[in-house]
């Protein structure tokens, strides 16, 4: 058995003349959230329709949970749940009839259908609406919905396709509970998103851009991996004249990144740092050695916006 | 401005949209064609089967010549008995049969009066040209006959008397409006209702759900066939019992060929849906195309234009076309009391057409997936 969920590799799709998905290699572990992210037109949808094996790939070939999908689309069909982009249930029945219908397509057993489908309810907290039509159902439910249906056969990998798309942000914040809840039953998930803050939930992110994979880690080595470290900025009265020479003997600080004035006189200095609470001593004494006074040190956050924007830009 | 703005960005909308466009200019096109190949004026040469039973007298070859002068007509076959002429009209060899009875001469030359038989199959849509131009030859003899044997103008005129015999009896309207109704009910409900339910998948994203799951494509399919196989087939009974209780049309004699072939133009109508659905991007596209089909189907279905006067293109078409080919053997059922066994051509071509929209829509479905 393989510890990976998903194994691609060289993985392309064309679609005549556009290149949806470019040679991807992609590696998600077992029991991980991982979280894709890029912007519009990416091709993450492309990916992942490769993966659920109902896009054949020009090229490349694509593993998941050990089985080739190519070679063997029907083998994963039963191990994998997905949930596509938009609502995708069938509006003219219930969310009983749905959750019912699918189970059955996925043979799950008479004996344990009913009890899995309130199991389902509950984990969605859709108890109290189980004979409403699915069709006039609140975009949050039918999302909610959706997600008890991709989970209904108990899979072992859960792959999603922007599930929090068009839904408000305390609904959102629900639906990264659930995952972390599904991740924690030794569920896989593979989440597509273009939210950079959802991307903070997962363990591993990977981000796409024109169908390549720029860059892959967990969102704080992307985040440090902007600037090769974190970021300081300190704010010192009187100026500060720093040669490059001056700090190319301090392990800690990596390089000066710019320095900027403020609009009361005072002069702002950014730090890259390997170590952030290494660091500070060390910039403090830095400073006061040249007898200069700081007013304020802290550590400027870095969001995973920055670096989708670093990583998605001029491609 | 804004008007013309309004205009121009309809236009550019309607050229854009390729099926729009070949509907709207599609259907004159078919319209034009149709009309121009069904032309009835064309038709000629109808082999009508002869008896003499006259062989003696001398007028019966004045009979002959006169048949012959017919454009429409072609006494080419000769039979020695009625029973053999009669059964070539049931067969459908000939387009009728003239008996000339025996002692025909001696009946205008003596009491001025002698029938002309005519057995006649009017199940068949050309009887409406065939039987005028057998009355139009009965009166030119009996003009010509009258002009022979005015020997004192006190006589009376002779008088050929036409005797028109259809073989299979009188016909009911019923019995003869009731195969093209049920047949354009039917292609129209098991197109529609087969072509929406798969587009509605498509076009509303479930079809991407179901195939991820461990369902097959033949199963959808399948499943959509039986659903609609059992509704279309509840309508047709709906059809045909309130025919047969409301308008007293006698099915029961021809149960078995009534169902067996309303059960197999049922599959080819659910099979054209198929093949509707899978080239069709939306519910919208398969209901355009669904109703596109409706006047070809009527125009060739035979029971409106004969397809015998038609063009050989036009035939083609009427010979592919289902609806001609079920009105075709239901009328053939309910008026010549025909039995589906004896109707090869009819079931092969049916089975034919089975065989070709589910091959074409099974391979064409499960490309689109992958
Ligand atoms: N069936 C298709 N035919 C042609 N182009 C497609 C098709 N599906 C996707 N594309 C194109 O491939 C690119 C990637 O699309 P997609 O995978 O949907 O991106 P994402 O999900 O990241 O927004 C887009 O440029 C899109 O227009
Ligand atoms: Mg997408």
């Amino acid at each position: 058995m393989t510890a990976l969920a998903v194994d691609t590799i060289e993985l392309t799709k064309t679609f005549g003349e556009l290149t949806a998905v470019n040679h991807l290699n992609l590696q998600i572990n077992k029991g991980e959230i991982f979280g894709l992210l890029g912007p519009n037109g990416a091709g993450k949808t492309t990916a992942i329709r490769m993966l659920c094996g109902i896009l054949a790939p020009t090229s490349g070939e694509a593993n998941v949970l050990g089985i080739n999908v190519n070679r063997d689309p029907e083998s994963i069909r039963q191990i994998i749940g997905y949930m596509s982009q938009g609502f995708i249930l069938y509006k003219d029945l219930t969310v009983h009839q749905n959750l019912d219908f699918f189970a059955k397509l996925y043979s799950v057993p008479k004996s344990t259908r009913d009890s899995r489908i309130i199991e389902m309810l509950d984990l969605v907290d859709l108890q109290d609406f189980s004979k409403m039509l699915a069709g006039n159902l609140s975009g949050g439910m039918r999302q909610r919905l959706a997600l008890a249906v991709a989970l209904v056969h108990e899979p072992e990998l859960l792959i999603l396709d922007e599930p929090t798309a068009g839904i408000d942000p305390p609904l959102r914040r629900t639906f990264w509970k659930f995952f972390k809840q599904l991740k924690n039953d030794d569920i896989t998930l593979l989440v597509t998103t273009h939210y950079m803050d959802e991307s903070e939930n997962c363990d591993r992110v990977g981000i796409i851009s024109h169908g390549k994979l720029a860059t892959v880690g967990s969102p704080s080595e992307i985040k440090r991996s902007i600037y090769g470290g974190s970021v300081i900025e300190v704010e010192v009265l009187g100026n500060p004249r720093i040669d490059e020479a001056e700090i190319e003997h301090i392990d800690v600080i990596s390089k000066i990144l710019k320095i900027e004035d403020t609009d009361n006189g005072f002069k702002k200095v950014y730090f890259i740092v390997s170590d952030i609470s290494l660091s500070y001593p060390v910039i403090n004494s830095f400073f006061s050695g040249k007898g200069l006074e700081i007013r304020s040190i802290r550590e400027v956050h870095v969001s995973m916006e920055d670096a989708f924007i670093k990583f998605t830009e001029g491609q | 401005m804004r008007f013309s703005a309004m205009v121009q960005k309809e236009f550019l909308q309607f050229i854009r949209d390729r099926r729009t466009l070949i509907i709207a200019f599609g259907l004159p096109m078919i319209f034009l064609l149709s009309f121009a190949s069904a032309s009835v004026d064309d038709i000629q040469n109808l082999p009508i089967a002869v008896v003499n039973e006259d062989m003696d007298g001398s007028l019966s070859r004045d009979v002959i010549a006169e048949l012959e002068k017919s454009q429409l007509l072609t006494t080419s076959i000769y039979y020695n008995s009625v029973h053999d002429a009669r059964q070539a009209v049931i067969n459908g060899e000939v387009w009728g049969a003239i008996i000339i009875p025996s002692g025909f001469s001696e009946g205008i030359q003596m009491s001025r009066i002698a029938p002309l038989v005519f057995y006649l199959d009017n199940s068949k849509l050309l009887m409406r040209l065939v039987q005028p131009e057998f009355y139009a030859i009965t009166s030119k003899l009996s003009q010509q006959f009258s002009i022979q044997f005015q020997t004192a103008n006190v006589l009376p005129g002779v008088h050929v008397e036409a005797v028109a015999i259809p073989v299979f009896g009188t016909l009911s309207t019923t019995a003869s409006s009731a195969p093209l109704a049920v047949a354009l009910v039917l292609q129209q409900t098991g197109i529609i209702l087969t072509a929406v339910s798969i587009t509605r998948e498509k076009e509303q994203g479930t079809f991407e759900h179901l195939v991820v799951t461990p369902v097959t494509i033949l199963e959808i399919l399948f499943s959509k066939f039986v659903t609609y196989f059992i509704l279309s087939s509840i309508i047709a009974t709906i059809m045909y019992g309130a025919m047969s209780i409301g308008y007293s049309l006698d099915l029961f004699g021809s149960l078995i060929s009534v169902s067996v072939l309303t059960m197999l133009y049922i599959v080819v109508s659910i099979g054209m849906g198929l093949i509707i659905a899978v080239t069709s991007a939306n519910q919208l596209q398969a209901l355009q195309v669904g109703s596109f089909l409706l006047l070809p189907a009527m125009i060739f279905s035979g029971m409106l234009i004969p397809i015998e006067g038609m063009k050989t293109y036009a035939r083609i078409i009427a010979y592919l076309n289902p609806v001609y080919l079920y009105s075709t053997g239901m009328t053939k059922i309910l008026q010549s009391r025909l039995s589906i066994f004896n109707m090869n051509d009819i079931v092969i071509q049916m089975l034919l057409i089975i065989v070709v929209t589910f091959g074409l829509s099974v391979k064409t479905f499960s490309k689109t997936i992958k």
